[in-house]
């Protein structure tokens, strides 16, 4: 079996799995900021689930629309949502910092083409994780704001955005190699998200 | 090649009469049932278009291109009517569902001129998954736009996640049902387990006390 399958069964297995811990987080919690997570969390599962299924039934990937990018760009609003749930804006949402961030975010996204080669959905990609970016650092900036969980959101944006570059220069897909170790980082680097939330509601 | 908008005005009309004779809720109910019968109907030319466009065979559009126009065509009406008419809380998951009913109902009415009604136990299961699938999305978008994305710019990115999760969702479905034995079981299955999760959820969120902050 190549490596690229195990991969993506992983990534399925793993967030399948935070998705329903969110779930069960929601419930207990009464908190929409888990309902948001367990969203995301399906969202990307469903994308490569969509994807290794398609390699199963047909034999090959998707070649008219991209259902699974359409499924991770959703999976990265959702994100975004739960970023903006949790901004009160308490000031002014300006930071300088955080726009260069944000726009430095957006050029690496259009400048390898990432979720293309569609300019549109490589546009809204750059805009979705630009937003992210800028809403994590505004929150790192402000007096008492942010926290791990802040930090560790811009480490998802920056391991996805690895992840399409190292792509670029990866051409043999069925065995370990970087690729892999960035994806299988990036699924991990996801999970935790849930009980750093979680960590984020007690301490409150 | 079937007349499917000889279809649609034989199945509209006796629902246009009756809007004419109920009011309030029901009235809306029917409406949007009417609004996803013509959705049906619409994203049927538009499937068309794109598959001629990319010169596509049927089961790739299936499992590629339906999907993503089907949904996109059945968000508008619902955009239109958050966007217009600024509807209460409770009142948009039922316009969603109602509009995800009329689009199945029309969808069957399709599949069983096309190919008959003679396979009961097939028609049974298909309108089961078919029908849950279409109502799975509706309650989606319904109670996600109603209930968790609430504010302005929340609504906007909510509204567009949800779209890409019902996309990938009626897409995986279609899928499954494209394949083989047990993958088209499964695919047959899924919608109908879920649908029944969502109920025993509706069923015991209450008697529980959880709502969402």
């Amino acid at each position: 079996m190549n490596f690229e399958l195990i991969d993506n069964c992983f990534q399925v297995a793993v967030l399948f799995f935070a998705a329903l811990a969110a779930i069960a987080a929601a419930l207990r919690h009464k908190d929409r900021r888990f309902l948001i997570l367990a969203l995301f969390f399906a969202c990307v599962s469903m994308g490569t689930l969509y994807w290794v299924l398609h390699l199963f039934i047909f034999g090959n990937v998707p070649q008219v629309f991209y259902v699974s990018e359409f499924s991770w760009l959703a999976a990265y609003l959702f994100l975004l949502s739960f970023q903006m749930v949790r901004t009160d804006r308490a000031g002014p949402l300006f930071s300088l910092l955080a726009l260069f961030c944000a726009l430095l975010t957006a050029a690496a996204v259009l400048a390898f083409r990432m979720f293309g080669p569609s300019y549109f959905v490589s546009a809204a990609f750059a805009g979705v994780m630009s937003a992210i970016v800028y809403l994590a650092v505004w929150r790192l900036r402000r007096r008492g704001g942010g926290g791990l969980i802040d930090c560790w959101l811009l480490l998802c944006v920056g391991l996805q955005l690895l992840l399409y570059v190292v792509s670029g220069f990866m051409q043999d897909y069925t065995r370990f190699n970087l690729y892999f170790a960035v994806d299988i980082t990036l699924t991990l680097s996801f999970a935790a998200l849930l009980p750093l939330a979680l960590r984020e509601v007690a301490g409150k | 090649m079937i007349y499917i908008e000889n279809i649609f005005v034989c199945l509209a009309i006796p629902l246009a009469l009756c809007i004419l004779f109920i009011g309030g809720r029901t009235r809306i109910f029917m409406l949007f049932m009417m609004a996803g019968m013509s959705v049906c109907m619409l994203s049927a030319y538009v499937n068309s278009f794109f598959m001629g466009h990319y010169g596509v065979s049927a089961t790739v559009a299936v499992v590629e291109i339906t999907p993503v126009c089907e949904e996109v065509m059945k968000l508008l009406p619902l955009l239109f009517y958050v966007l217009i008419f600024e509807p209460k809380v409770r009142d948009l998951p039922e316009a969603a569902v109602a509009l995800a009913v009329g689009f199945a109902t029309f969808e069957n009415v399709c599949y069983l001129t096309e190919n008959g009604a003679e396979n009961l136990m097939f028609l049974l299961i298909r309108g089961l998954s078919a029908g849950a699938l279409h109502i799975l999305c509706g309650i989606l978008i319904g109670f996600g736009l109603s209930y968790v994305f609430r504010r302005r710019w929340l609504a906007f990115t909510g509204t567009v996640g949800l779209l890409g999760a019902c996309i990938v969702f009626h897409a995986t479905y279609n899928l499954l049902i494209s394949g083989d034995g047990a993958w088209r079981t499964a695919g047959y299955l899924f919608p109908s387990v879920l649908i029944g999760l969502l109920f025993a959820g509706k069923l015991l969120l209450p008697r529980f006390k959880i709502m969402f902050a």
